[in-house]
């Protein structure tokens, strides 16, 4: 009698237990939206990382291999110089691009390129006369990581450049049928020149990376819990009673922006202070920059939230979708894998999150310390991007609201 | 004060509302009583701006009036159905804030605060937070929290369900306070004693349409509804031959017997009383109880709804 309820007993919670599932079950597939993401969210996942770190890949020399961009000035315009400009654009890691002095200092100086290669004038007499060669390579201060990149693939190719002289002193292809003594590569040397004056500090991108691309990460989702406690409200029925008020509905709204705003300062506010206490970032650089920036980024951040709470019917399935794309747009945007080790099509493809946009404010910021006003445009990019994300929020909010009034 | 006319309203496979005409007289209060999903929510949400009506007409002092309009919104205070409070705030910061949505200055709205808590009996336990409180303790200050504002015109929403007698009487109480300090009031309820007793008059919802509406006198005059007796026999006694005792009284009385209750009813019954037990004496039939009912809304009720309320 007594192993018979025993059994009995297990048998109940064994059925009690599938029962549990199978209502787990009916609630999950309920959620079609959010089941979507669920499932697809890993895959995507994977293949941003997947793409993202193929620039880094041994085979890397396929298709989407990170592409060097190097602007070259010919002031010069020798045989020589051509010759030289030529064999360097065969290199397949360049990406070789003829530009004038003016174009290049400008280049250089809002961070779109590294640095840019300077043959002077007088380089093909200085390379006849053997004595050292007028070039260099001038380039932006505080990208010291990105110019080793360049570095290393730059210098080992000059090596293997390999000119002849030619009798009269002037240099030709390297063919059997050409004669004379093969080139003294200790007269190659290229000089290394910063563009403007080293400042008093500088900010190691290896630390501006992980604080900036966290703190943005940690940023998304603060926005989504503002965007989450909207739905929060209409759950809980105080919604109801809001638009029951004299309030209107676009002062709810704006006040929920407001709330993602201010909170996302603080949060940015804290860690940007703890990253200066703890490892020395230096953020006191250029406060204005800094305050514009902030304020850029926590403005299109929270849109992003609001966005994400118009497109979802219940808190629940908010969190499934709001996970689902702060990962891919943090992945993909350079916040989990840094931007300069994409490869290039990747790093196009990152325009597309916000992300991108609030790193490359803040590298333009604390490690390339470019002037304000050539932070200005990303600024301007944040801003329009946000004003974008809130229009489209709103007509969501709207139909939110719709719907719950009908 | 407030009057609705032809108002309709239908959910995608549902019509809620057919047609409502309703009237409510300034300082009066108006039950609105009805079942479960008769509409009553509906037409709360509809006159307090939140929902869309598919016709019909809103007068506010004989103006014809949107809903969404700020002045009227802020002489409106709601109680809705559902506790909608914020959990993780006190019930004085819940106060202080939906007081604040309607424009009150920090010292009124903190001095009114003060007073409606202890009106609801909650002033010792105003600085905990909601989610702290019992069940009748947050339907308490759900009604606390639409009243701030001093609006003129209240819509509640069975402010009363599921809490006990204590906490209900206290609703009652201040309920009274707010008739006599002049408010209009329209109450929903599906509590007969709460339409019968708190309100001045009664409208009945079923299925999405005023069956009738009036003061309870008004009701019982239309509901023809006549006295009765309730005659309780014992067991024994069946089965009865009423034909034997109604033979001298049918055309006056109505006989209905089940079980061992025998309901006659009819105008005139009380005068009647003692003849008629009279003759059931002379059927020797042993008596149990006689209970002489009035009429009240659970009679009317059954009469033009067809069933009862509290089934
Ligand atoms: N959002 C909605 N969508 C579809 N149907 C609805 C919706 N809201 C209410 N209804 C339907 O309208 C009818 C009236 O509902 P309502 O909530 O007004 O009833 P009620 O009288 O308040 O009931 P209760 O006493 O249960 O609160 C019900 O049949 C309900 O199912
Ligand atoms: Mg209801």
């Amino acid at each position: 009698m007594k192993i018979f309820f025993c059994s009995s007993q297990a048998t109940n919670s064994e059925t009690d237990m599938f029962k549990i599932l199978q209502k787990d079950l009916l609630l999950l597939f309920s959620d079609k939206r959010a089941l979507a993401f669920k499932f697809l969210l890993p895959v995507l996942l994977i293949s941003v990382f997947v793409l993202a770190f193929s620039g880094m890949r041994s085979d890397n020399d396929g298709p989407g291999i990170q592409k060097i961009s190097l602007p070259v000035v010919d002031l010069d315009s020798s045989e020589t110089t051509r010759y030289i400009v030529r064999q360097l654009s065969q290199i397949p890691s360049f990406n070789l691009e003829h530009v004038d002095s003016i174009q290049a200092d400008k280049l250089v100086r809002t961070g779109k390129r590294i640095g840019v290669l300077v043959l002077h004038k007088g380089f093909s007499d200085a390379f006849s006369a053997q004595t050292p060669l007028p070039w260099e390579l001038v380039y932006q201060e505080g990208r010291d990581m990105e110019l080793g990149i360049l570095k290393s693939i730059l210098l080992p190719n000059l090596r293997k450049l390999n000119p002849f002289h030619t009798p009269d002193g002037n240099i030709s292809d390297n063919s059997p049928a050409n004669s004379g003594a093969p080139l003294d590569l200790s007269g190659m040397q290229l000089t290394f020149r910063p563009l403007a004056q080293e400042p008093a500090f500088r900010n190691d991108p290896w630390l501006v990376q992980p604080v900036v691309g966290i703190a943005l990460i940690l940023l998304l989702f603060n926005v989504s819990g503002i965007g989450g406690s909207l739905l929060e409200e209409k759950e809980t029925g105080t919604l109801k009673r809001l638009l029951q008020s004299p309030l209107k509905p676009a002062g709810l709204f704006w006040a929920k922006m407001l709330q993602g705003m201010f909170i996302s300062f603080i949060q940015l506010s804290i860690m940007f202070l703890a990253a200066m206490l703890i490892f020395g970032l230096h953020i006191e650089y250029n406060i204005p920059g800094l305050l514009l920036i902030m304020l850029a980024t926590t403005f299109s951040f929270s849109s992003f939230g609001l966005l994400l709470a118009g497109i979802s019917k219940t808190r629940g399935q908010m969190q499934g979708i709001a996970i689902a794309i702060i990962l891919l747009m943090s992945a993909l945007g350079g916040s989990m894998i840094p931007i300069f080790i994409m490869p290039d099509f990747m790093q196009k493809l990152a325009r597309l999150s916000v992300n991108y946009w609030g790193l490359e404010a803040f590298y333009d910021l604390w490690w390339r310390q470019l002037p304000l006003r050539l932070i200005l445009p990303k600024i301007g990019i944040l801003v329009s991007i946000g004003l974008l994300i809130t229009s489209v929020a709103y007509l969501f909010f709207r139909r939110f609201i719709r719907r719950l009034a009908s | 004060m407030l009057s609705i006319s032809a108002l309709s309203k239908s959910y995608p496979n549902h019509a809620a509302l057919k047609q409502i005409d309703l009237h409510l007289q300034e300082g009066k209060m108006l039950g609105l009583l009805g079942p479960n999903g008769a509409g009553k929510t509906t037409l709360i949400n509809i006159l307090s701006g939140l929902s869309k009506r598919d016709a019909g007409t809103i007068s506010w002092f004989n103006k014809e009036i949107a809903t969404t309009d700020s002045r009227y919104k802020q002489s409106i205070g709601v109680v809705p159905q559902e506790i909608s409070l914020y959990q993780d705030l006190s019930a004085y910061q819940n106060l202080l804030f939906w007081g604040s949505l309607y424009g009150l200055k920090k010292s009124v709205s903190k001095e009114k605060t003060d007073r409606i808590l202890q009106d609801l009996g909650l002033y010792d336990r105003r600085h905990d937070l909601v989610k702290t409180y019992s069940g009748g303790m947050k339907r308490r200050i759900n009604i606390g929290a639409a009243l701030l504002h001093d609006p003129s015109l209240i819509f509640m929403d069975e402010p009363t369900v599921g809490i006990d007698p204590q906490s209900r009487n206290l609703i009652y109480n201040y309920i009274e306070k707010l008739k006599t300090s002049g408010k209009t009031i329209l109450y929903t309820t599906h509590y007969l004693e709460e339409a019968e007793n708190l309100c001045d008059r009664i409208a009945i919802l079923d299925n999405g349409k005023i069956i009738v509406q009036g003061t309870l006198d008004e009701l019982r005059t239309i509901s023809k509804i006549q006295e009765s007796v309730e005659i309780l026999l014992y067991a024994t006694e069946l089965p009865v031959d009423i034909a034997a005792i109604s033979a001298e009284y049918q055309h006056r009385f109505s006989f209905y017997l089940k079980d061992h209750a025998l309901t006659i009813s009819g105008s005139g019954i009380a005068e009647a009383l003692p003849d008629l037990l009279s003759t059931m004496i002379n059927q020797s039939l042993k008596i149990k109880k006689i209970e002489i009912k009035k009429i009240n809304l659970e009679n009317i009720f059954l009469q033009f709804t067809g069933y009862q309320l509290r089934d």
